[in-house]
């Protein structure tokens, strides 16, 4: 039925790389958002400087909400990243465990055709 | 009646497969299975098998604190002390995704009604030490329904795939699980 005999074949090969891609991809994405929720700061930052011609810290006296809506915006661009590394991880991890159980259904069959 | 419920209870367990029966043979767990089923199941497998292999100890109650303390369901225990472990993942480590994701879609929620509530003019303006009146209050209702609708959104986006790839993740181990006694 198939060219190789080996229960490993191409179709799992395409899904382990596309695991692995998706393991890879999780790590970029969470640094890069990573580094965005640290432009957060920049960005409040430079408001300060433009709007309110200060510093971040002579803004959050100014305006002490501005804490909030800083530490709020952090945690929001913060958080994007982590779903988006879990559901890269999940995608990864649910790839590999079809691999792993059409495998071990093949080895089933083998083993039953070899008896 | 004994006699009937015994019966009742032949029929069932002589629907199921010597393996499964041999399992909790040796098992002998006593708090989940009686005296009775017990006694059937002896019957039965000294019909189908010529020697009944010995019973481990008696389990007599549940241990149920350690798992409690790792944190761990049963089933998950169980994938964890197996010894035929996949190959190709690590269980460990879908059951800490597993977890990291429960967490964090709760967290979506905290953290994004508190952007919702920081939106509200009336909230802001309570930060700046200043309280809105009754009247303008209701001035900001249609703003404060579209942040409401907004946020509602964002939380139901990220909240609901979340919890569903964990469950996806659970029954896909399930599966893999599965496949593996098959062997």
């Amino acid at each position: 039925m198939k060219e190789n005999d080996g229960l490993f074949d191409i179709k799992h090969l395409r899904l382990w790389r596309i695991s692995a891609q998706a393991d890879l991809f999780s790590k970029i994405i969470f640094v890069i958002y990573v580094l965005s929720a640290l432009g957060q700061i920049f960005k409040y930052s430079q408001t300060a400087n433009t709007q309110y011609h200060t510093d971040l810290l002579g803004l959050f006296s100014q305006n002490p909400i501005f804490i909030l809506d800083l530490l709020l915006q952090v945690a929001r661009v913060s958080l994007q990243g982590i779903v988006y590394y879990l559901v890269l991880k999940g995608v990864g991890l649910g790839l590999n465990m079809i691999v792993e159980t059409d495998i071990n259904y093949r080895e089933q069959k083998v083993e039953g055709g070899e008896e | 009646m004994s006699e009937e419920f015994r019966n009742q209870i032949y029929k069932e367990l002589d629907l199921r497969e010597t393996d499964a029966l041999l399992d909790i043979w040796q098992s002998n767990d006593r708090v989940e299975w009686s005296d009775i089923a017990f006694d059937v199941i002896k019957e039965i497998l000294g019909k189908r098998i010529d020697e009944i292999p010995p019973q481990n100890e008696p389990i007599l109650e549940h241990k149920e604190e350690s798992i409690e303390d790792d944190g761990l369901e049963e089933w998950e225990t169980k994938l964890l002390d197996d010894k035929d472990q996949p190959e190709l993942y690590d269980t460990l480590e879908v059951l800490s995704l597993k977890d990291n994701i429960n967490k964090v879609a709760n967290a979506v929620i905290v953290v994004y009604v508190l952007i919702g509530l920081l939106n509200f003019q009336f909230v802001r303006m309570l930060f700046q030490g200043t309280v809105l009146s009754f009247s303008g209050i209701v001035q900001t209702i249609p703003n404060m329904l579209v942040t409401l609708f907004s946020i509602g959104l964002q939380i139901l986006v990220l909240y609901f795939p979340l919890k569903a790839l964990a469950q996806i993740l659970r029954i896909l181990m399930e599966m893999e699980f599965n496949s593996r006694k098959a062997k």
